[in-house]
């Protein structure tokens, strides 16, 4: 059985991102209870329309509810639950003994242990597995083998982490926000002080130079671990980043969705052809984090390194007239007439056109389209679909 | 409330006893993560011994995260710590908890996880693995923790109250990275309490970091003291933890002197005020930027 692909999502447009371009679940946050505070904006209304969504093409949206509460927090929380399990949500991730008791006791809520407790071991998971919980969030921080023996040793569904971006800290552990800046990392402020500049010292020297001691991580991305994960049948398979562009989640969901598809027919193409296909959206630069064990300086970013797209996400079709041959899209970056574009497309691998003339809403010619959330038609022998993404080769 | 000290040496349990110390916390080579005073097993049974004639408690220190390849050596250990007659054992990972049901020894673990413990509902959802107690989270106001410790449901309630607390717990070996990075050919940085970092926007902040074979802490630029909120304190706990490390033994003395006189707090404060704060006593932290204001 294939694993389940499970993305990240910050709003409505991203959850249908997600899912039309091979997500099987999305997960989102509430306004209340949910890290990521910035990320959070899903109210009631829109976790029911996510969910309705979802489930009318057969897929899943799992919930957030993962803060580690004080007191002030714990308000509400009863109607909250009772309120998700009205949308159907499908699950909810939590790291709370208190959220988690609450829902067992007033909802038939399916819970998730969030990555916030850093379980990295089967007698814990077991613990919680028999505690009523269906599946656990493994920590970032466990090697292949370890992941390999744990789900040889576990009860419970395993879900791990495949791509984006990473804590330094074992999650759930870290108070340097807390104290640096006065936001709770463990409900929902994290100002990711990790990834600041340091200098470091021993007794009166300075070590580094010009505050070039940095703890942040590359992102991690297991294209190259993906099929040993399917073979020992982990549940399922999580991308990162609910802060993400849409044009990065369409890019990262489809091509480990392409991947897990091609292994499962065992048509798998070479590792290189899926990692140029995640070089097309704005990544850090990856690594693979702590897979094959402890970490190096190879999984370090220093000097704050990222990498540059290869391709730069221009546009969102918005209608195609299969009459007049006619593409109706949102602009969201420069482009001009004869620039090479590329179609990321749900339902096929990319394709390549060079653009004609374009034209503004009402029909004026355009020497380039300049404007965020312009609208723009070309003409286009490519049979376009809503939600095709529209990306500038360089 | 008992006070409850790290142990640097042997030599030093008769004056830890004699100026107030009530429970000595004992760092071992199993299991103790920034450990820079760790015991043998075999000192570990002298320590019992030596403690016990002075009508004083032992804790076993074991604060790293369990991984899958630790569970055969984290039961062996158990098994030998149930035959050493101590009197509490500090774990920072659930797993113990759990592991400690498989050698009836529940009724001896203090559950003290630094960041999870933060509301009045934890300790009614850790009385169900029978153990001894629970260390409130470090990242709490004042009036959280007396709401906390008032409505504890038969755990006996601790407090990290003094020293330097961390902050993160990492398991990339931050520093071996950083020098090897570098092509840095730095000696004895391992355990070594000499290194700490200052944030590009912070420069007045010195922030310790220590690394071991267990991973990178980070701790907090000024330490914590409780001088001041003792009076309130001390009805709700049952253990007050005074943290050791990057202490010198003259300070580390005169502070567990100062927790039982008050009287000498004042001198305490005049000698070394300007490195210590009240932490979060006072402080509230945000779930979003500028919530609080």
């Amino acid at each position: 059985m294939k694993p389940e692909l499970l993305a990240p999502a910050g709003d409505l447009e991203k959850v249908k991102i997600a899912l039309l371009y091979g997500a099987d679940a999305v997960y989102i946050g509430g306004t209340k209870f949910s890290l990521r505070a910035r990320a959070s904006n899903f109210s009631l209304v829109s976790i029911k329309e996510a969910v309705d969504f979802a489930h009318s093409i057969q897929k899943k949206i799992y919930v957030t509810t993962n803060i580690v509460p004080h007191n002030s927090d714990l308000l509400d929380l009863d109607q909250y639950l009772l309120d998700l399990e009205r949308c159907q949500v499908d699950a909810i991730i939590c790291s709370s003994p208190y959220i988690i008791d609450r829902a067992k006791t007033l909802t038939h809520l399916n819970i998730h242990l969030s990555t916030q407790l850093s379980v990295t071991n089967s007698l814990l998971s077991n613990y919680w597995y028999n505690y009523g919980i269906s599946r656990i969030v493994l920590a970032r921080e466990l090697s292949l083998e370890e992941i390999k023996t744990i789900s040889h040793n576990t009860l419970s569904e395993l879900e791990v982490f495949i791509h984006g971006g990473m804590c330094v800290s074992y999650s759930g552990k870290c108070t340097l926000s807390n104290y640096m800046s006065n936001r709770d990392a463990n409900r929902g402020g994290c100002a990711h002080s990790c990834r600041w500049k340091y200098d470091l010292y021993h007794l009166d020297t300075k070590i580094s130079e010009d505050f070039d001691f940095q703890m942040s991580s590359k992102d991690l991305e297991t294209l190259a671990f993906i099929p040993t994960l399917m073979d020992l049948g982990i549940s399922s398979l999580k991308i990162e980043g609910r802060m993400k562009s849409i044009h990065y989640i369409a890019t990262v969901v489809s091509t480990y969705r392409m991947l897990i598809d091609d292994y499962d027919l065992r048509q798998i193409k070479p590792i290189s052809f899926y990692e140029n296909e995640i070089k097309k959206a704005e990544n850090r630069l990856t690594s693979f984090g702590f897979m094959k064990g402890i970490t190096t300086p190879l999984q370090q970013l220093y000097n704050m390194r990222s990498e540059e797209p290869t391709k730069e996400f221009v546009g969102i079709v918005l209608s195609y007239n299969q009459e007049t041959k006619q593409a109706m899209i949102e602009q969201r970056n420069y482009f001009k007439p004869q620039d090479i574009l590329e179609v990321l497309s749900p339902t096929q691998i990319p394709i390549q056109f060079q653009v004609g003339d374009l034209y503004s809403e009402d029909g004026l010619l355009l020497d380039a389209a300049r404007h965020p959330l312009q609208i723009i038609l070309f003409q286009s022998d490519l049979d376009l679909k809503p939600y095709d993404l529209i990306r500038k080769v360089f | 409330m008992r006070i409850v000290a790290t142990l640097k040496s042997m030599d030093e349990i008769e004056h830890l006893g004699n100026i107030g110390v009530d429970v000595f916390l004992v760092q071992t080579n199993y299991f103790t993560a920034k450990a820079v005073y760790p015991f043998s097993l075999s000192e570990i049974d002298l320590i019992v011994k030596k403690v016990k004639q002075m009508q004083k408690s032992i804790y076993i220190l074991m604060n790293t995260m369990i991984h899958e390849t630790d569970l055969v050596e984290l039961h062996n250990y158990l098994s030998i710590l149930n035959k050493m007659n101590v009197d509490g054992i500090v774990c920072f990972d659930m797993t113990i908890l759990v592991a400690s049901k498989e050698h009836n020894m529940e009724h001896l673990m203090i559950y003290q996880p630094g960041t999870m413990n933060t509301n009045g509902y934890d300790s009614w959802f850790l009385h169900q693995f029978k153990i001894k107690g629970m260390t409130i989270s470090k990242e709490i106001t004042l009036e959280d923790i007396i709401d906390i410790s008032s409505n504890h449901h038969h755990l006996e309630i601790s407090l990290v109250g003094h020293g330097y607390l961390d902050m993160f717990y990492s398991r990339r070996p931050l520093l071996t990275n950083y020098f090897s990075f570098k092509g840095e050919k730095i000696q004895n940085y391992l355990s070594s309490t000499s290194f700490y970092l200052k944030e590009e926007m912070r420069k007045n902040e010195e922030y310790p970091i220590v690394e071991d074979r267990f991973g990178t802490y980070i701790f907090r630029s000024k330490k914590l003291s409780s001088f001041q909120e003792l009076g309130v304190l001390k009805p709700y706990l049952t253990d007050l933890f005074l943290e050791r490390i990057f202490m010198s033994d003259d300070e580390y003395y005169q502070a567990i002197k100062a927790y039982q006189n008050e009287s000498l707090v004042s001198s305490f404060f005049n000698t070394y005020n300007k490195l210590y704060d009240s932490g979060f006593y006072y402080r509230k932290t945000e779930k979003i930027k500028g919530e609080n204001e």
